[in-house]
Protein backbone atom coordinates (compact mmCIF):
# COMPACT_ATOMS: atom_id res chain seq x y z
CA UNK A 1 0.00 0.00 0.00
CA UNK A 2 1.42 3.21 -0.67
CA UNK A 3 1.95 6.21 1.68
CA UNK A 4 -0.62 8.36 0.46
CA UNK A 5 -3.42 5.52 0.56
CA UNK A 6 -2.03 5.21 4.58
CA UNK A 7 -2.25 8.44 4.90
CA UNK A 8 -5.80 8.78 3.77
CA UNK A 9 -7.62 6.20 5.18
CA UNK A 10 -5.38 7.08 9.04
CA UNK A 11 -7.24 10.84 8.46
CA UNK A 12 -10.68 9.13 8.18
CA UNK A 13 -9.89 6.41 10.84
CA UNK A 14 -9.41 9.45 12.80
CA UNK A 15 -12.80 10.94 11.87
CA UNK A 16 -14.50 7.88 12.63
CA UNK A 17 -13.09 7.71 16.11
CA UNK A 18 -13.55 11.44 16.58
CA UNK A 19 -17.20 11.37 15.73
CA UNK A 20 -17.89 8.55 18.23
CA UNK A 21 -15.68 9.86 21.30
CA UNK A 22 -17.67 13.11 20.65
CA UNK A 23 -20.73 11.20 21.54
CA UNK A 24 -19.17 9.56 24.73
CA UNK A 25 -19.28 6.29 22.72
CA UNK A 26 -16.78 3.59 23.86
CA UNK A 27 -14.89 1.19 21.44
CA UNK A 28 -12.32 -1.41 20.72
CA UNK A 29 -9.79 -0.06 18.29
CA UNK A 30 -7.78 -2.16 15.75
CA UNK A 31 -5.22 0.77 14.43
CA UNK A 32 -3.69 -1.78 12.03
CA UNK A 33 -6.05 -2.56 10.20
CA UNK A 34 -8.76 0.62 10.63
CA UNK A 35 -10.85 -1.24 12.04
CA UNK A 36 -12.99 -0.91 15.37
CA UNK A 37 -16.18 -1.97 17.12
CA UNK A 38 -18.30 -1.65 19.62
CA UNK A 39 -21.66 -3.06 21.60
CA UNK A 40 -24.73 -1.06 20.75
CA UNK A 41 -28.72 -1.88 22.42
CA UNK A 42 -31.34 -1.92 20.17
CA UNK A 43 -35.31 -2.02 21.34
CA UNK A 44 -34.99 -5.62 21.85
CA UNK A 45 -31.53 -7.03 20.89
CA UNK A 46 -27.57 -5.79 21.32
CA UNK A 47 -25.93 -5.48 18.28
CA UNK A 48 -22.36 -5.96 17.37
CA UNK A 49 -20.77 -2.47 15.38
CA UNK A 50 -17.56 -2.88 13.22
CA UNK A 51 -16.50 -0.23 11.35
CA UNK A 52 -13.84 -0.92 8.68
CA UNK A 53 -11.81 1.40 6.08
CA UNK A 54 -10.47 -0.31 2.99
CA UNK A 55 -7.24 1.47 2.25
CA UNK A 56 -7.35 0.06 -1.52
CA UNK A 57 -10.37 1.31 -2.75
CA UNK A 58 -11.08 4.40 -0.02
CA UNK A 59 -14.25 2.85 1.00
CA UNK A 60 -15.80 2.95 4.76
CA UNK A 61 -17.80 0.47 5.19
CA UNK A 62 -20.24 -0.39 8.57
CA UNK A 63 -21.24 -3.54 9.13
CA UNK A 64 -24.24 -4.01 12.39
CA UNK A 65 -24.17 -7.97 13.03
CA UNK A 66 -27.31 -9.36 13.87
CA UNK A 67 -27.26 -11.44 17.39
CA UNK A 68 -29.03 -14.55 16.43
CA UNK A 69 -27.86 -17.74 14.16
CA UNK A 70 -29.47 -17.25 11.02
CA UNK A 71 -29.04 -21.57 10.18
CA UNK A 72 -28.25 -22.17 6.79
CA UNK A 73 -31.32 -24.39 6.17
CA UNK A 74 -33.41 -21.45 6.27
CA UNK A 75 -30.92 -19.27 3.37
CA UNK A 76 -33.87 -19.35 1.22
CA UNK A 77 -36.45 -18.08 3.43
CA UNK A 78 -34.31 -15.72 4.85
CA UNK A 79 -33.55 -14.39 1.24
CA UNK A 80 -36.95 -13.75 0.14
CA UNK A 81 -37.36 -11.84 3.60
CA UNK A 82 -33.87 -9.53 3.14
CA UNK A 83 -35.18 -8.75 -0.75
CA UNK A 84 -38.30 -7.57 0.45
CA UNK A 85 -36.91 -5.46 3.49
CA UNK A 86 -34.22 -3.97 1.18
CA UNK A 87 -36.62 -2.86 -1.62
CA UNK A 88 -37.26 -0.56 1.46
CA UNK A 89 -33.82 0.77 2.50
CA UNK A 90 -32.53 4.27 1.36
CA UNK A 91 -28.76 3.33 2.07
CA UNK A 92 -27.17 -0.15 2.47
CA UNK A 93 -28.43 -3.63 2.57
CA UNK A 94 -28.70 -6.58 4.77
CA UNK A 95 -26.79 -9.63 3.79
CA UNK A 96 -26.68 -13.25 4.37
CA UNK A 97 -22.94 -14.70 5.04
CA UNK A 98 -23.86 -18.24 4.92
CA UNK A 99 -20.26 -19.21 6.15
CA UNK A 100 -20.62 -17.81 9.43
CA UNK A 101 -24.88 -18.05 9.72
CA UNK A 102 -25.09 -14.23 10.26
CA UNK A 103 -27.59 -11.88 8.83
CA UNK A 104 -25.09 -8.65 8.74
CA UNK A 105 -26.27 -4.63 8.08
CA UNK A 106 -23.82 -2.75 5.80
CA UNK A 107 -24.01 0.81 4.92
CA UNK A 108 -20.29 1.93 2.68
CA UNK A 109 -19.30 5.65 1.45
CA UNK A 110 -15.69 6.43 -0.84
CA UNK A 111 -13.79 8.97 0.53
CA UNK A 112 -11.57 8.80 -2.29
CA UNK A 113 -9.54 12.01 -2.85
CA UNK A 114 -12.43 13.83 -0.45
CA UNK A 115 -12.14 15.11 3.04
CA UNK A 116 -15.32 13.38 4.53
CA UNK A 117 -16.46 14.44 8.52
CA UNK A 118 -17.38 13.23 11.83
CA UNK A 119 -21.18 13.84 10.73
CA UNK A 120 -20.88 11.96 7.86
CA UNK A 121 -19.71 8.87 10.16
CA UNK A 122 -21.78 9.83 12.47
CA UNK A 123 -24.69 9.64 10.23
CA UNK A 124 -23.69 6.67 8.57
CA UNK A 125 -23.32 4.39 11.88
CA UNK A 126 -26.42 5.68 13.36
CA UNK A 127 -28.39 4.99 10.30
CA UNK A 128 -27.08 1.22 9.97
CA UNK A 129 -27.84 1.09 13.51
CA UNK A 130 -31.06 2.32 13.14
CA UNK A 131 -32.19 0.14 10.43
CA UNK A 132 -30.61 -3.42 11.07
CA UNK A 133 -32.45 -2.54 14.82
CA UNK A 134 -35.70 -1.66 12.98
CA UNK A 135 -35.60 -4.88 11.08
CA UNK A 136 -34.39 -7.21 13.68
CA UNK A 137 -37.46 -8.41 14.61
CA UNK A 138 -38.58 -9.75 11.39
CA UNK A 139 -35.21 -11.36 10.30
CA UNK A 140 -35.60 -13.20 13.90
CA UNK A 141 -38.48 -14.59 13.64
CA UNK A 142 -37.89 -15.37 9.99
CA UNK A 143 -34.96 -17.75 11.28
CA UNK A 144 -37.96 -19.21 14.28
CA UNK A 145 -40.69 -19.69 11.17
CA UNK A 146 -41.38 -23.23 10.14
CA UNK A 147 -42.31 -21.41 6.65
CA UNK A 148 -40.73 -22.96 3.70
CA UNK A 149 -39.39 -20.44 1.46
CA UNK A 150 -42.18 -21.05 -1.16
CA UNK A 151 -44.72 -19.96 1.32
CA UNK A 152 -42.76 -16.72 2.44
CA UNK A 153 -42.53 -15.99 -0.76
CA UNK A 154 -46.31 -16.82 -2.26
CA UNK A 155 -47.08 -14.54 1.43
CA UNK A 156 -45.09 -11.97 0.37
CA UNK A 157 -45.74 -11.87 -3.31
CA UNK A 158 -49.97 -12.34 -2.36
CA UNK B 1 -33.66 31.45 -1.26
CA UNK B 2 -31.89 28.18 -1.01
CA UNK B 3 -31.23 26.32 2.36
CA UNK B 4 -27.39 25.11 2.97
CA UNK B 5 -28.36 21.65 2.25
CA UNK B 6 -30.30 22.26 -1.08
CA UNK B 7 -27.38 24.77 -1.87
CA UNK B 8 -24.61 21.77 -0.88
CA UNK B 9 -26.74 19.21 -3.19
CA UNK B 10 -26.50 21.41 -6.22
CA UNK B 11 -22.52 21.51 -5.41
CA UNK B 12 -22.29 17.97 -5.31
CA UNK B 13 -24.29 17.72 -8.10
CA UNK B 14 -22.15 20.38 -10.41
CA UNK B 15 -19.38 17.22 -9.13
CA UNK B 16 -21.52 14.68 -10.32
CA UNK B 17 -21.39 16.01 -13.77
CA UNK B 18 -17.61 16.35 -13.84
CA UNK B 19 -17.27 12.98 -12.67
CA UNK B 20 -19.57 11.65 -15.82
CA UNK B 21 -17.68 14.20 -18.20
CA UNK B 22 -14.16 13.24 -17.24
CA UNK B 23 -15.92 9.23 -18.01
CA UNK B 24 -16.54 10.08 -21.39
CA UNK B 25 -19.93 9.43 -20.81
CA UNK B 26 -23.18 11.13 -22.23
CA UNK B 27 -25.89 12.04 -19.44
CA UNK B 28 -29.49 13.32 -19.92
CA UNK B 29 -29.73 15.66 -16.83
CA UNK B 30 -32.87 17.56 -15.08
CA UNK B 31 -31.27 20.52 -13.07
CA UNK B 32 -34.09 21.10 -11.09
CA UNK B 33 -34.85 17.84 -10.18
CA UNK B 34 -31.07 17.60 -9.26
CA UNK B 35 -31.17 14.17 -11.26
CA UNK B 36 -29.84 12.70 -14.23
CA UNK B 37 -29.55 9.60 -16.57
CA UNK B 38 -27.14 7.67 -18.15
CA UNK B 39 -26.25 4.60 -20.11
CA UNK B 40 -23.31 2.26 -20.50
CA UNK B 41 -22.74 -1.34 -22.22
CA UNK B 42 -21.74 -3.60 -19.53
CA UNK B 43 -19.48 -6.54 -20.48
CA UNK B 44 -22.54 -8.75 -20.69
CA UNK B 45 -24.69 -7.54 -22.59
CA UNK B 46 -24.88 -5.23 -26.02
CA UNK B 47 -27.69 -3.25 -24.74
CA UNK B 48 -26.25 -0.44 -22.55
CA UNK B 49 -27.77 -0.30 -19.05
CA UNK B 50 -29.91 2.80 -17.84
CA UNK B 51 -28.41 4.38 -14.75
CA UNK B 52 -30.29 7.07 -12.21
CA UNK B 53 -27.83 9.29 -10.32
CA UNK B 54 -30.03 11.74 -7.97
CA UNK B 55 -28.73 13.77 -5.34
CA UNK B 56 -30.96 13.43 -2.23
CA UNK B 57 -30.55 17.04 -0.56
CA UNK B 58 -32.90 15.45 2.10
CA UNK B 59 -30.73 12.83 3.41
CA UNK B 60 -27.62 14.43 2.14
CA UNK B 61 -26.48 11.42 -0.59
CA UNK B 62 -25.55 10.91 -3.48
CA UNK B 63 -27.84 8.06 -4.80
CA UNK B 64 -27.56 5.62 -7.75
CA UNK B 65 -29.45 2.55 -9.40
CA UNK B 66 -30.14 1.22 -12.34
CA UNK B 67 -32.77 0.28 -14.46
CA UNK B 68 -33.85 -3.49 -14.19
CA UNK B 69 -30.32 -5.52 -15.45
CA UNK B 70 -32.46 -9.13 -15.75
CA UNK B 71 -35.77 -10.63 -14.41
CA UNK B 72 -35.63 -13.79 -12.60
CA UNK B 73 -38.76 -15.85 -13.73
CA UNK B 74 -41.66 -17.01 -10.79
CA UNK B 75 -40.13 -20.13 -10.29
CA UNK B 76 -36.59 -18.95 -9.79
CA UNK B 77 -36.58 -16.51 -7.45
CA UNK B 78 -35.90 -18.29 -4.69
CA UNK B 79 -32.75 -18.75 -6.09
CA UNK B 80 -31.99 -15.83 -7.21
CA UNK B 81 -32.88 -14.14 -3.61
CA UNK B 82 -30.01 -16.52 -2.16
CA UNK B 83 -28.09 -15.23 -5.35
CA UNK B 84 -28.33 -11.93 -4.37
CA UNK B 85 -27.48 -12.47 -0.67
CA UNK B 86 -24.09 -14.16 -2.12
CA UNK B 87 -23.54 -11.22 -4.09
CA UNK B 88 -23.80 -8.19 -1.44
CA UNK B 89 -21.72 -10.37 0.75
CA UNK B 90 -18.84 -9.87 -1.39
CA UNK B 91 -19.24 -6.64 -2.83
CA UNK B 92 -17.30 -3.33 -0.79
CA UNK B 93 -19.75 -0.70 -1.55
CA UNK B 94 -23.25 -1.18 -3.38
CA UNK B 95 -25.95 -3.81 -3.66
CA UNK B 96 -28.14 -5.39 -6.22
CA UNK B 97 -31.80 -5.85 -5.29
CA UNK B 98 -34.50 -7.88 -6.19
CA UNK B 99 -38.12 -6.78 -6.76
CA UNK B 100 -40.36 -10.17 -5.51
CA UNK B 101 -43.34 -9.14 -7.57
CA UNK B 102 -42.02 -9.08 -11.31
CA UNK B 103 -38.51 -10.60 -10.02
CA UNK B 104 -36.74 -7.58 -11.12
CA UNK B 105 -32.64 -7.86 -10.52
CA UNK B 106 -31.22 -3.69 -9.86
CA UNK B 107 -27.90 -2.60 -8.30
CA UNK B 108 -28.15 0.54 -5.75
CA UNK B 109 -24.78 2.57 -4.31
CA UNK B 110 -24.57 5.82 -2.30
CA UNK B 111 -22.28 8.25 -1.37
CA UNK B 112 -22.78 10.25 1.69
CA UNK B 113 -22.06 14.32 2.13
CA UNK B 114 -22.92 16.83 5.03
CA UNK B 115 -22.87 20.67 4.45
CA UNK B 116 -18.91 20.31 5.26
CA UNK B 117 -17.95 17.79 3.37
CA UNK B 118 -15.34 18.01 0.71
CA UNK B 119 -16.39 15.86 -2.08
CA UNK B 120 -14.17 15.59 -4.75
CA UNK B 121 -14.36 14.45 -8.77
CA UNK B 122 -12.80 10.81 -7.90
CA UNK B 123 -15.39 9.96 -5.05
CA UNK B 124 -17.98 10.41 -7.81
CA UNK B 125 -16.17 8.37 -10.46
CA UNK B 126 -15.58 5.68 -7.61
CA UNK B 127 -19.41 5.57 -7.02
CA UNK B 128 -19.80 5.08 -11.06
CA UNK B 129 -17.08 2.86 -11.97
CA UNK B 130 -17.77 0.36 -9.20
CA UNK B 131 -21.25 -0.13 -10.06
CA UNK B 132 -19.82 -0.81 -13.85
CA UNK B 133 -17.21 -3.41 -11.72
CA UNK B 134 -20.39 -4.70 -9.68
CA UNK B 135 -22.52 -5.31 -12.88
CA UNK B 136 -19.90 -6.79 -15.15
CA UNK B 137 -18.75 -8.67 -12.20
CA UNK B 138 -22.10 -10.39 -11.43
CA UNK B 139 -24.58 -10.18 -14.25
CA UNK B 140 -23.51 -13.17 -16.32
CA UNK B 141 -24.10 -15.33 -12.76
CA UNK B 142 -27.34 -13.85 -12.42
CA UNK B 143 -28.33 -14.50 -15.89
CA UNK B 144 -27.32 -18.55 -15.19
CA UNK B 145 -29.20 -18.42 -11.72
CA UNK B 146 -32.31 -17.31 -14.03
CA UNK B 147 -32.50 -20.20 -16.46
CA UNK B 148 -31.77 -22.40 -13.84
CA UNK B 149 -28.43 -23.25 -14.82
CA UNK B 150 -27.13 -22.31 -11.55
CA UNK B 151 -28.54 -22.66 -7.98
CA UNK B 152 -28.11 -20.17 -5.10
CA UNK B 153 -24.99 -22.80 -3.58
CA UNK B 154 -23.62 -22.24 -7.37
CA UNK B 155 -23.59 -18.83 -7.03
CA UNK B 156 -22.10 -18.41 -3.32
CA UNK B 157 -19.41 -20.56 -4.51
CA UNK B 158 -18.81 -18.71 -7.54
CA UNK B 159 -18.47 -15.27 -5.76
CA UNK B 160 -15.66 -17.11 -3.60
CA UNK B 161 -13.40 -16.17 -6.44
CA UNK B 162 -14.26 -12.83 -6.26
CA UNK B 163 -13.34 -12.34 -2.52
Amino acid sequence: MDKNAKRAAQREFDSVCAALTERGWDYDKDKENYSLGFLSDGKEMRFSITVKINPELKVVSVYVILPFLAPKDKEGQLAVALALINDEVVHGNFEYDGAAERVIFRASTSYLDSSLDKDVYFYLIAAAFSTADSAAATIKAMCDSAASPEQVLAAVTR
Amino acid sequence: MEDLGMRKARSVYRILTEALDKNGWKYKADDDRITLAYGVKTENDDEPVTFTVRVDAEHQIVLLKTQPLLSFPAERLVEGAKAVCAANNVLVDGNFDLKLKGGALTYRQALVFRETTLLSVEALRFLLNYSIFAINTMLDKFALVSEGKLDGAGFCEACKSIE
